[in-house]
């Protein structure tokens, strides 16, 4: 991300939800994004995500500028290299567990065959397998957050993006999730994860802070170990 | 991917089955009105004898000579005088030709004490049977001699055979038209003529007349019923005897004819056009020679046999559809909304606008093709409430066929996609980042 910046404008109003600034993120890395409310954490995870569009400044993702790909581009790209995990996990009530799980895989055509592996393969790393017949409201906060992140795991995406993945979780359950985050991140995947919780944030390797729509890097925690 | 779409539709009729429920039945209503309508204007429209209809002529000529200028219509009356209807009987070119006109009279079995019922007759000539391809229950049509010989002779139709001979072969049996007694020689099975194309322009969509007898027989018995049929006289008889009436220029019968190619159709207009000359150079056909051989398919269109109320019901039913569509739509537009935080989430996790708009448009093809459904089963009662009610008419007239059938369910998945249309298309231009807080 170079000069990238992000502006709202209606009518005669501005508002500057990111000021411009560069970023760079690597391939395995588990960067927090920490900041106040509304200080534009989540439009910078949206627009990471490839959800919205950035105002200014080059974006490129695998050295593809974002700009240019078209709608459908982008969707085939969250589709197979991003996973999301949001604050309320955005679990469909109708379907169970499988179904949701299922949900991004039959946008990528696999067959069925490759469906329900990559289905179970993800249920069983979020500790979830016995319960794929289970549907969202027969599961605690905690687990419903585990199937949100078998969902993004299970077409094993480069990146995945959470946004305030513990917000809704009691201490107990958010240590479980994060322990699961860092899982995925050791196994190679890279991890962006907005929080305003300081202690969470700190269990990733890099911090990046945004206030007022203005980020900054933070720290480095390697940075600092090997200080 | 369909079956999924499929099963996702199914859900998401579950997940708000009042607004589903609602949907469905202004579909259903829309399409049950419109079908209902629809059936029996398109029964009404149907080729009656689709096997040899293109053969099939109604014989006219033009033997007016009351010296008005007609020569702005193409159209002439399709009944002709006797002596006209006579001289054309002979030719021999067309391999069927029958003469068509009816009586009314009282009937009763003399072996029953019975009371006399009042009944059409159909009169025709012998040719009328295979011409139509009549099937026969019992015996068969009465031959030409008879015809020659204005014999007493009648042919049943089953519901007249069941009245009165309780459905036994009545073969051979007499019956009492009036005051003479008739030998039935033919039963006739089931027989399905919509229109009734060959009769009188009012009775084209009742059942056929319970009797048929010779024409020769009619007029040899004298026996006239004039509301059965249409008598135009540009010039009355010279007196009120019978057979002033046979000489008159009064047109009453009509003539059908069966032309096996183009060949005897050109063959036989010939012959008419060579028959008026002759009657010109006689004095009559003073107007104008014309001379016309129509096809059933033309007969019909000419004279307006589908009633002009039965096509603007179909266009009122149409319009109810509309109406009911443009209702359905706004509840379309609120399924929709609802589901916009699946949307932006489908969206987010990877699908195209293309995959919600086939999700939502395979969601609209099942509520339409369920309010089809119901949809066919309210044309179903409209047409049994139409057939209680116009019971006079065939009732084959009231009764769907697998092609509307089909057309139904079709119609109603294909309008329900149309008017979902501007729903879908809103729905798969989700603000993602804003609706996924929705879900």
């Amino acid at each position: 991300m170079t000069g990238l910046a992000k502006a709202y404008i209606t009518s005669d109003i501005k508002t500057q939800a990111l000021q411009p600034f560069d970023l760079a993120i690597g391939q395995g890395e588990f960067v927090s994004v920490i900041g106040p409310s509304g200080s534009g954490k989540t439009t910078f995870l949206n627009i990471a995500g490839l959800l919205e569009n950035h105002s200014e400044g080059l974006y490129e993702l695998d050295g593809q500028d974002v700009s240019k790909m078209s709608d459908k581009q982008k969707s085939a790209y969250r589709n197979e290299k991003i996973g999301f995990v949001f604050q309320s996990f955005n679990l469909i009530p109708e379907l169970n567990l499988y179904d949701n799980i299922d949900m991004p895989l039959r946008y990528r055509k696999f067959n069925t065959k490759e469906r329900d592996e990559r289905i179970m393969k993800a249920l069983e790393q979020v500790g979830l397998a016995g319960r794929k017949n289970h549907y969202p409201t027969q599961l605690s906060g905690g687990q419903q957050q585990r199937v949100a992140i078998a969902r993004a795991i299970a077409g094993s995406p480069r990146v995945i993006f959470a946004d305030e993945p513990t917000g809704n979780l009691d201490s107990k359950m958010a240590q479980g999730i994060m322990t699961l985050l860092q899982d995925i991140n050791a196994s190679g995947t890279t991890i962006i994860m907005v929080t305003h919780d300081n202690e969470q944030a700190q269990l990733a390797q890099r911090i990046v802070q945004i206030k007022d729509g203005v980020l900054s890097e933070e720290s480095s925690i390697l940075t600092q170990a090997i200080a | 991917m369909f079956s999924y779409y499929v099963k996702l539709a199914m859900i998401s009729l579950k997940r708000t089955p009042l607004l589903s429920f609602l949907m469905v039945m202004l579909i259903a209503m829309g399409i049950g009105a419109t079908m209902t309508t629809y059936t029996v204007n398109y029964m009404m429209s149907q080729d009656p004898k689709p096997s040899k209809s293109d053969n099939l002529y109604s014989v006219q000529i033009d033997s007016r000579g009351d010296g008005v200028d007609y020569s702005y219509l193409d159209t002439i009356p399709p009944e002709m005088t006797y002596q006209d209807a006579m001289n054309i009987l002979k030719s021999d070119i067309p391999k069927y030709q029958a003469v068509i006109s009816a009586i009314r009279t009282t009937v009763k079995n003399p072996a029953k004490y019975d009371t006399a019922v009042t009944r059409e007759v159909r009169t025709t000539s012998a040719d009328f049977f295979p011409m139509l391809e009549v099937p026969f229950l019992y015996g068969r049509g009465w031959d030409e001699t008879a015809d020659s010989n204005a014999e007493q002779v009648v042919v049943l139709t089953k519901q007249a055979n069941m009245r009165f001979f309780d459905g036994e072969n009545s073969i051979g049996q007499s019956l009492q038209l009036g005051e003479d007694l008739y030998q039935v020689v033919g039963v006739l099975d089931d027989w399905l003529i919509v229109p009734k194309f060959y009769g009188q322009n009012n009775a084209m969509y009742s059942q056929p007349f319970d009797i048929f007898m010779p024409f020769s027989t009619q007029v040899s018995k004298e026996i006239f019923t004039t509301s059965l049929i249409n008598i135009s006289c540009w010039k009355p008889a010279e007196d009120e005897s019978t057979a002033a009436f046979l000489a008159s220029e009064c047109t009453w019968i009509k003539i059908w004819a069966e032309l096996e190619n183009d060949e005897k159709k050109q063959q036989f207009q010939l012959f008419l056009d060579n028959y008026a000359q002759q009657q010109q150079a006689q004095g009559r056909f003073a107007n104008r020679i014309l001379n016309k051989l129509v096809s059933v398919k033309q007969y019909l269109s000419e004279e307006k046999i589908v009633p002009e109320d039965s096509k603007i019901a179909v266009w009122l039913a149409a319009l109810f559809l509309i109406v009911c569509l443009l209702n359905c739509m706004g509840l379309m537009m609120a399924k929709f909304h609802g589901k916009a935080g699946e949307a932006g989430l489908r969206r987010a996790v990877g699908a195209s606008r293309q995959h919600l708009i086939a999700q939502f448009s395979v969601e609209l093809a099942v509520v339409g093709f369920i309010g089809g459904v119901f949809g066919l089963l309210l044309a179903q009662l409209g047409l049994v409430a139409m057939t209680n009610l116009y019971s006079h008419l065939h009732s084959s007239l009231m009764q769907m066929n697998a092609l509307i059938v089909i057309a139904t369910l079709a119609l109603a998945v294909v309008i329900s996609c149309v008017f979902g249309l501007i729903p879908i298309l809103k729905a798969s231009r989700v603000q993602l980042s804003s609706q996924l807080k929705s879900l």
